[in-house]
């Protein structure tokens, strides 16, 4: 029974469900329909634990199309907790827009308080289907000026302004995440990708080499090491050294010392070549070492 | 705990208690001397008590969980490679889940 716990809890803290493949979203599927219609989660579970899964469960049911299900433990959430708790709030507003549409959700999410961030951030993914990019990052400015201890809105803003080629921005916006969650080693490695891609973006509009790219890899360099410093053998981190680092090498007349991250390619390899050896990472990890190692 | 573990505690536990009654007799036995004497514990008693406390504390370590990293580097690691990333929620944003087009993803992977 506690793995079944602790499965359910792991992907409640991790919200896993939101990227698994579809078999595997299923399996968990199934083991949680079946933990929460059995009444072993009733039997097992204190109370906090116990509406956590019911949430959990509701969320799965919402994504595999099941509405009846998703309908019957809202009702059960909202017997409990009331209409006006924050959480049945927002599992309320995502059931609306599955089922109804998103201008029922609408309606029902202007009608809540102006200080509720779960709702506030639903009105806005509503907004965001039937408007454009601008008008997205218009409007989630407008909620981390209001909320700015809010690291995923951030995360989310970041997100939205790399999508638009805003890199410059999109790092300002990881900064602030940082701030907030300052050991998170995965924005770390994620602020080096986007000083990849960034330099990459530069390089593309002049074609000819310039200090502010030279500047942008040394910056992902850090980034990568700063991951890999807080994440011991973080696939990722070294991956991200070992691609910026031979897009260093490659940099004709460099402006500033390069000598470092020569040294440091040959680290980032025998690191990677390592893990893959010593098979000392997930599955889909070491398919990407393994990727990175021969190609770059 | 194991069973190394187990075997040890019991047997410490019942030195302890062989050496607690011990004393207790020898307390009884002074009662009855009727010269004055300034006998203390006999020594193997005093002898007989560390090793049981000693042997205790040694079946507890054996039968210890797996101890955690010290080093957040190293704790990471182990979170990393279950899939267990505290930061991971970061990346995947569930507030702003965007639930027709996972609905729409699960709807065809059915078909």
């Amino acid at each position: 029974m506690t793995t079944t716990i602790d499965i359910l809890r792991n992907a409640q803290t991790t919200s896993s469900y939101l990227t698994l493949a579809p078999e595997e979203f299923q399996s968990l599927y199934d083991i949680s329909y079946k933990f929460v219609t059995s009444g072993a989660a009733a039997r097992s579970l204190p109370p906090a634990n116990l509406y956590n899964v019911f949430e959990l469960q509701f969320f799965l049911s919402i994504i595999a199309g099941k509405d009846t299900e998703a309908s019957a433990i809202l009702a059960t959430l909202t017997d409990r907790f009331r209409q006006d708790s924050h959480r049945v709030g927002v599992l309320r507003s995502i059931y609306l827009e599955a089922t109804e549409g998103p201008l029922k959700a609408l309606e029902f999410v202007s009608g809540r308080p102006d200080t509720e961030l779960g709702t506030l951030k639903r009105k806005i993914v509503i907004l965001k289907s039937s408007n454009q990019t601008s008008h997205y990052i218009s409007e989630l400015l407008k909620l981390v000026d209001n909320f700015p201890s809010d690291a995923e809105s951030w995360a989310e803003l970041a997100s939205a302004y790399a999508e638009a080629g805003m890199y410059a921005q999109s790092l300002f916006a990881l900064h602030e995440v940082l701030l907030l969650v300052p050991l998170a080693y995965n924005i770390n490695a994620l602020i080096g990708e986007t000083s990849l891609v960034y330099a990459s973006s530069l390089q593309a509009a002049s074609s000819s080499h310039s200090v502010a790219i030279e500047e942008r890899l040394f910056e992902a360099v850090k980034f990568f090491l700063r991951s890999v410093e807080l994440c011991e053998d973080y696939v990722r981190g070294w991956a991200g050294v070992l691609v910026t680092t031979k897009r260093i090498a490659a940099i004709q007349k460099p402006v500033g010392d390069t000598s470092t991250y020569k040294r440091l390619y040959d680290v980032a390899r025998n690191r990677l070549a390592k893990i893959v050896e010593t098979q000392d990472a997930s599955e889909s990890e070491l398919a990407s070492a393994r990727l990175v190692l021969k190609n770059y | 705990m194991s069973f190394v573990s187990t075997t040890v505690t019991v047997l410490s536990l019942l030195l302890l208690f062989h050496a607690g009654y011990s004393a207790y007799e020898f307390s009884h036995y002074l009662k009855h001397l009727t010269v004055n004497s300034d006998a203390t514990v006999p020594l193997d008693i005093i002898a007989e008590t560390i090793v049981a406390t000693a042997l205790f504390a040694f079946g507890q370590v054996l039968g210890a969980k797996q101890l955690e990293p010290v080093s957040f580097a190293k704790w990471a690691k182990g979170l990393e490679r279950e899939g267990k990333s505290p930061f991971a929620f970061l990346e995947r944003r569930p507030g702003y889940m965007n639930v027709t087009k996972l609905r729409d993803e699960y709807a065809s992977a059915k078909k």
